[in-house]
């Protein structure tokens, strides 16, 4: 049997994360339903607006192009959703692994617990994205159906018959491989962060871990800016013109490598 | 077998907790650990373990070193903490998940544990008293059949019937090639149970032997002897500690003997002396 890998050890403490999770697991489709239904009726909304005052919407007509206007492009902000949702998940745990005698006396080797968190949190985005990317196709698929047909006709009346549908309207899902991106961004950037700053900084770091945070949300809002504003296709530091892209991606795997490797020795050398 | 040597460790450097200790604990024994509050018992305990990591010397475990924490050896040592920090879910599902991970876990023993201690194994460990908790880890760590068992303050929060029970399961735990640490303040509780004393005193391991070695070399006597070693007053009058000239055997008291230790510190001088006399 392997010392450091065992199938059935990481299973178990793949197990040891799920379990304590699986009701707020189970309600994450819920939840992100949710938070869909919330951003499209959020106060201000026209949706909002057209359920609560409908005499703002005298003639269908205004209502037609209300909805013709609207710019739903920052749904991308849902996408925060999971990450969030996995951070609430597995904060206990890592206090437990940070002060907990019990557990650290489990007989799970580093390796096998590394590999679990990756894999729990890993799991949880690409569920996380596939959710919202299924929740944003469907509103998409209902909007078409209830609206296309009436802003076509509309614009038609106007005269526009080529109109162009902008990339943030609501008949527009948000493209699959920016959500891809967005979901590695998280994965690459924000998770080593996260459990680095959970590990390294114990008990009363409120300061520092309020610092990494803060630097986390500013690099996620860098990413959702190129991407929401200036609609990029692809991940892009700025850095273009002095560093090739290659030597980019290779930077962004180092780093990915070495938070891991020092979250594994960090783990090792931590006393209880 | 545990070899310690030169062990010492603090939290702060100008704070020396415990400064070159040195032992050597036999398997097949159950080690009473003594000692003032705030000595370092529960450190010396963590230290066995690999929770904390020795400041200088070292401590091997059947030839591992605790602080790697290898697979081999944590699956054969048991932590029995005096606060319980079990997960709330149900023992069931408790079970189900960490059993696995010992590899002589005995789950039918678990539940004849619990069974006696009046723990129902379908409850949820959150709906648990602090005393049902510890009875569940309790149950949990001899289940395990763990080589090393170290136990800090496991009678903490048990009600009287489930004292007895434990006694009776840990007499029924030890065997030839397991080795259980207890450090407790209540020694009354498991005085039966225990054959070999650690005093911590003073950041040292003042203490290392045998109930049967002590009980050679020291006798206990209730009334007033003018050659006595230690006395204390009791209801029932002087409880006194003499020197055992005549191999008279007396139940060992270990609260007393402990007193004494603390109290009187020449005590322990008295004690080597007779033991070189002895010698002689």
């Amino acid at each position: 049997m392997n010392r450091q890998l065992n199938i059935q050890r990481l299973y178990i403490a793949l197990k040891e994360i799920y379990f304590p999770n699986r009701l707020l697991i189970a309600i994450f489709p819920l939840i992100m339903l949710l938070a869909f239904g919330l951003y499209y009726y959020w106060p201000g909304d026209i949706f909002y607006q057209k359920f609560f005052t409908p005499e703002l919407y005298p003639k269908n007509d205004d209502w037609i192009r209300a909805v013709y206007m609207e710019q739903t492009g920052s749904k991308l902000l849902l996408m925060w959703l999971a990450p969030i949702y996995l951070a609430i998940m597995t904060w206990g745990y890592f206090d437990a692994l940070n002060k907990s005698e019990r557990v650290n006396l489990l007989p799970l080797s580093n390796l096998e617990r590394t590999l679990a968190i990756i894999i729990f949190l890993l799991g949880g985005l690409i569920t996380g994205t596939f959710i919202f990317g299924l929740y944003d196709h469907l509103t998409v698929w209902l909007f078409k159906n209830m609206y296309y047909e009436q802003v076509l006709q509309y614009l038609e009346k106007q005269g526009d018959l080529y109109p162009k549908i902008s990339g943030n309207s609501i008949f527009k899902a948000l493209p699959i491989n920016k959500l891809t991106l967005l979901s590695i961004g998280f994965f690459v950037i924000c998770v080593p962060l996260y459990i680095l700053a959970k590990v390294f900084f114990k008990r009363y770091s409120i300061i520092l871990f309020s610092a990494l945070l803060v630097l986390i949300v500013l690099v996620v809002s860098y990413f959702i800016r190129e991407f929401f504003m200036y609609e990029q296709a692809a991940i892009s530091i700025g850095l273009k013109g002095f560093i090739p892209s290659t030597i980019q991606l290779l930077i962004t795997m180092v780093y990915c490598f070495l938070t891991i490797v020092a979250f594994y020795y960090k783990r090792k050398e931590r006393e209880i | 077998m545990i070899v310690i040597k030169n062990l010492s460790f603090h939290y702060k450097k100008d704070m020396t907790i415990l400064d070159n200790i040195h032992a050597s604990l036999l398997p097949g024994h159950i080690y009473g650990l003594l000692g003032l509050n705030g000595v370092g018992k529960t450190t010396f305990l963590k230290l066995i373990c690999g929770l904390l990591f020795p400041r200088s010397g070292n401590v091997d475990i059947s030839g591992f070193t605790p602080e790697d924490r290898q697979i081999g050896f944590l699956q054969d040592i048991y932590f029995v903490t005096d606060e319980v920090d079990l997960p709330y879910w149900n023992i069931v599902d408790y079970l189900e998940i960490y059993s696995p991970l010992y590899p002589k876990f005995d789950k039918a023993y678990f539940d004849e544990i619990l069974i006696s201690l009046q723990v129902d194994p379908r409850e949820n460990i959150k709906a648990l008293s602090y005393g049902q908790r510890k009875k569940v880890n309790i149950a949990f760590a001899l289940a395990t059949n763990t080589k090393l068992l170290l136990m800090d303050e496991p009678t903490n929060g048990l009600d009287i019937p489930a004292k007895t029970q434990f006694r009776k399961a840990l007499a029924k735990h030890v065997s030839e090639d397991t080795t259980v640490i207890i450090s407790t303040h209540q020694i009354r509780d498991i005085h039966q149970l225990i054959d070999h004393l650690l005093v911590l005193q003073n950041r040292n391991l003042t203490l290392n032997e045998s109930i049967d070695d002590l009980s050679r070399k020291i006798k206990f006597k209730q009334g007033d002897y003018p050659e006595t070693l230690y006395v204390e007053s009791s209801l029932n009058g002087n409880s006194n500690i003499l020197l055992n000239t005549d191999g008279e055997e007396t139940p060992f008291d270990i609260e007393l003997f402990f007193n004494a230790l603390i109290n009187e510190p020449q005590f322990l001088k008295k004690l080597s002396l007779t033991n070189l006399q002895a010698h002689e």
